[in-house]
C-alpha cells in the first residue's frame, strides 16, 4: 500500500489566487521523489501541506493528501501530533527560523526528545542527540548543545534541523531545501545518511532542492514545478534527457558547471 | 596588473568567541586577503569555516579579535559614529540569512528603500517607483512591496537582500550565500545581472557560496578557507585545471551534476570532523589529509605562491 498519495491539490494563502494547482503524487514505502523548480512554485507550500503546517491563512483549497490511506483534513490535533515527529517529520528551509534563539540547541533538543519519547532517561536523550549529530558532522556534539543559533553558522543550524528530523527515523522524511546552505563535502554525507535512512528504515522522502544534480542522483521520481503546476515528471532519464516542457529544458541550461558558461 | 587598485584588504584578521568549558573557538584566524575593485573574490569553504564571521567583521557587524582592514586605503578597523555610517554606504552586505535581517514588522517597499532613506537620499513621493524599480532588478512583481517578509518564498525573500544591497550604489557589495534559495534559472539571470552592474560600476563583490561550479564561473579569483584559514587562493579559471590544496580538490570532487555517473558511489572525506575548538598545531587539514606527515601536523603551512597569481598553504608545494 502506499504511504502518501497526494491528490490532486490546490493550495491557496488568504484569498490570494491559488498558488498550487492540481498537484498530485504517490509515495511507496523507500520512495524518493524530488521536487525542482522555479523560486516561488509553490514547492514548500506542497511539502508544508503535507504535514498540515500551512502558515497565514493558508490551506488546502482542492483536492486531498492521504497518510497510510487516511485522509489527513480527518485528523484531529491529536493525532497530527503523533503523526509529526514519527510518522511525518520535516526538515526546513529556513530551519535557523525554526529554532528558538533564546534557549539553548540543548534544551530545545531534550524537549523534542521527551514529547515523542516520554519515557526516556534524561542522559539517553542526551546521548541520542549528541550521536545524532555527531551524525551530520556537526563538530563537538556537546559544545553544540550548548549553544544558541546565533552562535551557529549557517550550515550549522541547518545541520540541527536535519538532526532533529531523523532522529526517530520517520517513516516519511519532508526535506526542504537540506543542503542550500552546506558546503559539497557536507552536503555529499548528508545525501549519504538520507540515502541509508532509506536503505536501513525505508523512510520515504519527499526532497525539494534546487541542486538539479542532487535531486538527480537521490530521486526514483522528479517533478518539476513552475506557477503552481507540475510541468514535468518522471524518472531521471525522461526528466533530464526527454523533458517535454520548455521550462525544464530551460532550467537544464541555466544549471552552472565547472567548464560551462562563464559569467566573466 | 600592478595598478590595479586594492579596495578592501585585512591583514591577519582574527576573531575568537568564549566557547562551553571555558574553551576559546578560533571562528576566523588571521586571514590576510585583498579584493581588487571591479573584481568577484569568491570564498568557497566548509560550512563553520569562519567565512560569515570574516565578512562580517568588515561591515563592523563583528568586532575583530586582532588584525586590520583597510578599505580604499584607509584603515576602517575601529572607525565609529558617523564616519562608520559614511563608511557603511560603501560597503553593503547581504546576509546569509535573510528571515534574522529584516524585520519582520516592515514591509517590503520600507525594507528594501531603508538605506536610502537612512542617507537622506530618497524623497517620499518617489519610494514607490525606486523600490518598483529595485524590485525589477531582481524579478519579482511590483505589488510585493506592500508584503511582508513572511508572506514569501525562500527565494523571493533572498532577492529582497539583493535588492536592498543595490539600493546605495555602493562600492563593495558582500553576498554571503545571496543566490542559494534561487532556482538556477533567476539565478542565471541574477548574475546576469550583477555582472553587468560590476562592469558598468566597477563593482567589487566578495561572493560567499557553496556552489563550486557558480563561484567558477563568476568569480574572477577564489579564496578556499578551512578551519579560520585561508588554504588557497587561485584565478577561477585555474579551479577546474590546476587546483593545489587537497582540500580544494576534495570539494570538487565531491560535486554533484546532471551529467554525473549516478551508479558511482559518493566520494567523501573521511576523518575526524575538525572542530574550531580545537585546532591542530600544524596543518588545519592534517586530520583529514591523506597525504599528512608529521611535518604537516607540527608546522603550520604559510601561504605562499605557487605559480603567479596563485597562493597555497600546503607543505607539497613549499
Ligand atoms: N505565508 C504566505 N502568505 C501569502 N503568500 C505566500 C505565503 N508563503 C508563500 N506565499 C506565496 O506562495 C507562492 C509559493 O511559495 P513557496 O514558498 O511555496 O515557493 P517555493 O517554490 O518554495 O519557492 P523557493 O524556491 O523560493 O523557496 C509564492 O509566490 C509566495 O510569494
Ligand atoms: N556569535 C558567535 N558566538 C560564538 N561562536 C560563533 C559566533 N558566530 C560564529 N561562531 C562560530 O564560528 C565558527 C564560524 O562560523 P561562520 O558563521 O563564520 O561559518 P561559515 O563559514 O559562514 O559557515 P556556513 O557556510 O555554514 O555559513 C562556527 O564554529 C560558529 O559556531
Ligand atoms: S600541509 Fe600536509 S596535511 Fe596540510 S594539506 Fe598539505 S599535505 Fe595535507
Ligand atoms: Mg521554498
Ligand atoms: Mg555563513
Amino acid at each position: 500500500m502506499d504511504i502518501l498519495n497526494v491528490q490532486n491539490i490546490s493550495i491557496q494563502y488568504g484569498n490570494d489566487p491559488p498558488c498550487v494547482t492540481g498537484v498530485s503524487f504517490d509515495m511507496t514505502e523507500g520512495k524518493i521523489v524530488g521536487i525542482v523548480g522555479e523560486s516561488g512554485s509553490g514547492k514548500t507550500t506542497v511539502v508544508r501541506a503535507i504535514l498540515g503546517l500551512l502558515p497565514g491563512g493558508g490551506r488546502i483549497s482542492e483536492g486531498r493528501v492521504l497518510f497510510n490511506g487516511e485522509d489527513m483534513a480527518t485528523y484531529s490535533e491529536s493525532r497530527w501530533r503523533d503523526v509529526r515527529g514519527s510518522g511525518i517529520s520535516m526538515i526546513f528551509q529556513d530551519s535557523g527560523a525554526m529554532i528558538n534563539p533564546i534557549r539553548t540547541i540543548g534544551s530545545q533538543y531534550y524537549e523534542y526528545i521527551k514529547i515523542h519519547r516520554p519515557d526516556m532517561s534524561k542522559a539517553d536523550a542526551y546521548a541520542l542527540a549528541v550521536d545524532t549529530l555527531t551524525k551530520m558532522r556537526l563538530p563537538d556534539g556537546d559544545n553544540i548543545m550548548k549553544s544558541y543559533t546565533y552562535q551557529l553558522s549557517g550550515g550549522m543550524r541547518q545541520r540541527v534541523g536535519i538532526a532533529l528530523a531523523m532522529t526517530f527515523e520517520p517513516k516519511l522524511l519532508l526535506a526542504d531545501e537540506p543542503t542550500s546552505a552546506i558546503d559539497v563535502t557536507i552536503q555529499a554525507q548528508i545525501v549519504r545518511q538520507m540515502m541509508e535512512l532509506r536503505e536501513r528504515f525505508s523512510t520515504s522522502i519527499v526532497l525539494v532542492t534546487h541542486n538539479i544534480g542532487v535531486a538527480a542522483y537521490m530521486s526514483d521520481e522528479m517533478i518539476v514545478m513552475q506557477y503552481g503546476k507540475v510541468m514535468d515528471r518522471g524518472d531521471r532519464d525522461t526528466v533530464l534527457n526527454h523533458a517535454k516542457s520548455e521550462y525544464t529544458r530551460q532550467l537544464l541550461q541555466a544549471v552552472p558547471e565547472i567548464g560551462g558558461k562563464r559569467y566573466v | 596588473m600592478s595598478e590595479r587598485n586594492a579596495i578592501l584588504v585585512t591583514e591577519n584578521l582574527t576573531k575568537t568567541f568564549p566557547a562551553s568549558h571555558r574553551r576559546i573557538l578560533t571562528a576566523v584566524s588571521g586571514v590576510s586577503l585583498t579584493a581588487y575593485q571591479g573584481e568577484t573574490l569568491g570564498i568557497v569553504g566548509e560550512s563553520g569555516c569562519g567565512k560569515s564571521t570574516y565578512v562580517k567583521m568588515l561591515v563592523h557587524v563583528i568586532e575583530p579579535t586582532s588584525g586590520t582592514i583597510t578599505f580604499d586605503g584607509r584603515d576602517i578597523t575601529n572607525l565609529s559614529g558617523e564616519a562608520l555610517r559614511q563608511n557603511h554606504r560603501e560597503i553593503q552586505m547581504v546576509f546569509q540569512d535573510p528571515a534574522a535581517a529584516f524585520n519582520p514588522k516592515m514591509r517590503i517597499i520600507d525594507i528594501v528603500t531603508e538605506p536610502l532613506t537612512n542617507y537622506g537620499l530618497l524623497k517620499r513621493i518617489d519610494k514607490e517607483d525606486k523600490c518598483a524599480e529595485l524590485l525589477e532588478m531582481v524579478e519579482l512583481p511590483k505589488d510585493f512591496m506592500y508584503r511582508f517578509p513572511h508572506n514569501m518564498s525562500g527565494g523571493q525573500r533572498q532577492r529582497i537582500g539583493v535588492a536592498r544591497a543595490l539600493a546605495l550604489s555602493p562600492k563593495v557589495i558582500i553576498l554571503d550565500e545571496a543566490t542559494s534559495a534561487l532556482d538556477v534559472s533567476v539565478q542565471d539571470r541574477l548574475v546576469e545581472l550583477l555582472v553587468k552592474l560590476q562592469q558598468e560600476k566597477n563593482l567589487t563583490y566578495l561572493f560567499i557560496c557553496h556552489d563550486m561550479a557558480l563561484v567558477h564561473c563568476m568569480a574572477h579569483r577564489v579564496a578556499v578557507m578551512y578551519l579560520g584559514n585561508v588554504v588557497e587562493v587561485l584565478p577561477s579559471i585555474e579551479v577546474a585545471e590546476n587546483p593545489l590544496h587537497p582540500y580544494t580538490k576534495a570539494m570538487l570532487g565531491s560535486i554533484f551534476s546532471h551529467h554525473m555517473d549516478f551508479t558511482k558511489k559518493i566520494e567523501s572525506i573521511e576523518g575526524e570532523v575538525p572542530s574550531p575548538l580545537n585546532v591542530p598545531e600544524g596543518c588545519p587539514f592534517c586530520d583529514r589529509c591523506e597525504h599528512a606527515t608529521d611535518r604537516c601536523r607540527k608546522i603550520k603551512p604559510r601561504l605562499t605562491e605557487a605559480t603567479p597569481g596563485h597562493l597555497v598553504a600546503c607543505h607539497l608545494f613549499d
